[in-house]
C-alpha cells in the first residue's frame, strides 16, 4: 500500500512523505513518470548536500527528454536510493514507494504549507494547469 | 497555428492510447505502452509503425528515368524494374535536399518516399529542375515532354512491419510466399481484393517490409496485424532502432548544409553521369573535403548524448553530437556526431559536455547493431 493520502505535493510533480518528525522521503508522483516515460537516467546530489524548497536538485531522463528534479522542501540530504541511479525503471514501475529520491532532514517543517495534499493535487492535476 | 496533418490511422493510435507527438507537421504516436518494449519487439519478434507521415511521390512517363538521372545521387538505368534503392537528393551546390528510397516499378514508372517534413521539398525541387530545364537549352538536359509527378501521400498508408518474426507473420495474414522478395526488392500484390505494394525494406535494422495501400483499407490491415499479435511501435522506438542500426536521421544527423562525403554517404553517389544536377559541385566537394566526419561513439561514463551538444578532446571543442540516446539492446548509451577528421580513429577517447561536465567516451564503428542476415 503506498502512503499517497499521507503525501505532500507540489506543483512539480513532486512528493514529500514525513518519516519522522523532520525526516522526509522525496520523490516524483506518477503523474509525473508516466508522462516522462520510459526513465533511463537520474542524477541526484550527494549526501550531505542541501537542497531549497522549490530549487532544481538533480535531473532525470527520459528516452526522448531531459527534466529538472525541483525539491519540494528544504533541508539536508541524509540519503539518496542508489538503487534508482543504477535502475532507473524503480521510477516508473514504482514511483511512490521504491523509487524514492532522497531522504531530508527538514530545515523547516513549516514549508510543508506551500504543498498540496492528495485531494488538492487530484484536483490540480484535473484542472489542467499543470 | 496550423492544424497538423493526420494519417488514415490516426484513430487506431487514439483507440490504442498512443501518447500523440507533432513529427514534421504530422500527429504520430510516439510510443504505445513502453519505448524500450517496443524496441524489443522489433529486435527479438515482430512490431508495427505508422509510417503514413513519409511521401510518397509518383514519376511516370517516358522521360521519369532520365528525369531521376538528373536529381537522383544514383544511375537509374541500372536499377531493374521491382528493385529499390537509396540514394540522396542534393542541390546544386552538393548540399542534401533529402534522403530516401526509390522503387522502380516498372520501365517508365518510379516512386519515391521522401522523410516526412521534405515531401514538399522535393517535389519543388524537382519542379524546379523540370521547369528551369525546359528555359535552358543544353546538351544535358530534355525538354521533359513525357513526364508526370504525383503526389500520393494522403490518398495512401504506409506501414512498416519489423523484425525476424516479420515474413512469418506477414506470410500468414495475406497467405503469400514473401521469403521470393529480396532485401530491397519489392511485389506488387492484392489481400482482400486491395492493392498492397510490398516493399522488403525498413529503418530498424532488422528484416521486414513496408507496405503501402490505400489510405481506406489501411484499418483494416492495421486490425488484421494487431489480430496477429503484430506489436504496436510508435516513433520513439523507430528512433531508437536507427540509431542502432547506424541509420541516419535527416535533420538531425544531416541537413542542407551537409555534403554526402562527410556523413559517410558517398558510396550512393555516381558522380559519373554527366546530366546528374549535383556533379560539378559534388566534385569539387570531393577533391577538397571538409574536416567533418560522422562517426559513432559509446560512452564509457553515465550521461546521455543529445543533439547539439559538445564533442571534446582534453579540452579542446572537436565536434558536436547530433543523435544519441540508450540502446536497449546493447546495453550501452551510444551517440552519434561530427569530429574534425583527425580524431576520427576508432577507440580514440573523446568526451562529451553533458551539463557542464566532461563525460568519457570512445569512437566506435557504425552500425552499432548488425542483425544475423538470412534475407
Amino acid at each position: 500500500m503506498s502512503k499517497t493520502q499521507e503525501m505532500y505535493y507540489s506543483d512539480e510533480h513532486e512528493w514529500v512523505l514525513m518519516e519522522t518528525d523532520n525526516i522526509a522521503l522525496i520523490g516524483i508522483t506518477k503523474f509525473a513518470s508516466d508522462n516522462l516515460g520510459d526513465i533511463v537516467f537520474v542524477e541526484l546530489p550527494d549526501s550531505g548536500t542541501t537542497v531549497n524548497q522549490f530549487e532544481q536538485f538533480g535531473e532525470i531522463e527520459s528516452v526522448k527528454a531531459v527534466s529538472e528534479l525541483y525539491s519540494p522542501i528544504s533541508g539536508t540530504i541524509k540519503e539518496i536510493n542508489d538503487s534508482v541511479v543504477q535502475n532507473p525503471e524503480i521510477l516508473s514501475e514504482s514511483p511512490f514507494e521504491k523509487g524514492w529520491l532522497l531522504k531530508v532532514e527538514l530545515k523547516d517543517t513549516s514549508e510543508l504549507d506551500n504543498l498540496m495534499n492528495l485531494e488538492a493535487y487530484e484536483s490540480f492535476l484535473e484542472s489542467g494547469k499543470n | 497555428m496550423t492544424k497538423n496533418n493526420k494519417t488514415p490511422l490516426y484513430q487506431k493510435h487514439i483507440a490504442s492510447k498512443a501518447r500523440i507527438v507533432d513529427f514534421g507537421g504530422w500527429d504520430m504516436p510516439v510510443q504505445y505502452e513502453s519505448i524500450l518494449k517496443e524496441v524489443e519487439y522489433v529486435r527479438t519478434d515482430v512490431g508495427m509503425f505508422d509510417v503514413s507521415h513519409m511521401g510518397r511521390v509518383n514519376i511516370t512517363g517516358k522521360d521519369s528515368e532520365n528525369f531521376l538521372n538528373r536529381v537522383l545521387s544514383f544511375n537509374t538505368k541500372n536499377l531493374k524494374p521491382g528493385r529499390i534503392k537509396y540514394g540522396v537528393i542534393c542541390n546544386k551546390n552538393g548540399g542534401i535536399i533529402d534522403d530516401c528510397v526509390t522503387l522502380r516499378k516498372n520501365e517508365t514508372d518510379f516512386m519515391i518516399i521522401p522523410n516526412a517534413s521534405n515531401t514538399n521539398l522535393v517535389l519543388d525541387w524537382f519542379n524546379k529542375v523540370l521547369v528551369s530545364d525546359k528555359y535552358q537549352h543544353s546538351i544535358t538536359t530534355s525538354k521533359w515532354t513525357d513526364i508526370s509527378i504525383d503526389n500520393s501521400t494522403t490518398t495512401t498508408a504506409m506501414i512498416a512491419i519489423q523484425g525476424p518474426q516479420a515474413e512469418n507473420k506477414l506470410s500468414n495474414i495475406i497467405n503469400k510466399d514473401l521469403s521470393k522478395i529480396k532485401y530491397f526488392g519489392s511485389l506488387q500484390t492484392t489481400f482482400d481484393n486491395q492493392d498492397i505494394l510490398i516493399c522488403r525494406t525498413g529503418y530498424t535494422g532488422e528484416d521486414g517490409f513496408e507496405l503501402i495501400c490505400s489510405a481506406e483499407f489501411a484499418p483494416v490491415f492495421w486490425d488484421a496485424l494487431k489480430k496477429s499479435q503484430v506489436s504496436e511501435c510508435g516513433l520513439g522506438s523507430r528512433d531508437i532502432l536507427r540509431l542502432e542500426a547506424g541509420l541516419l536521421l535527416m535533420g538531425n544527423d544531416m541537413n542542407s548544409n551537409t555534403n554526402p562525403f562527410e556523413v559517410g554517404l558517398g558510396k550512393f553517389i555516381d558522380l559519373s553521369r554527366i546530366n546528374y544536377i549535383a556533379s560539378d559541385a559534388l566534385k569539387i566537394i570531393q577533391s577538397n573535403p571538409t574536416n567533418n566526419k560522422l562517426v559513432g561513439f559509446v560512452m564509457e561514463d553515465k550521461g546521455i548524448p543529445r543533439h547539439g551538444y559538445q564533442i571534446k578532446y582534453n579540452d579542446q571543442i572537436i565536434g558536436q553530437v547530433t543523435s544519441g540516446g540508450v540502446s536497449p539492446t546493447l546495453d550501452k548509451i551510444i551517440g552519434l556526431g561530427y569530429i574534425a577528421k583527425e580524431f576520427s580513429t576508432l577507440e580514440t577517447k573523446i568526451s562529451i559536455e553533458i551539463r557542464n561536465k566532461n563525460l568519457s567516451a570512445k569512437i566506435t564503428k557504425i552500425p552499432f547493431y548488425i542483425r544475423r542476415k538470412n534475407v
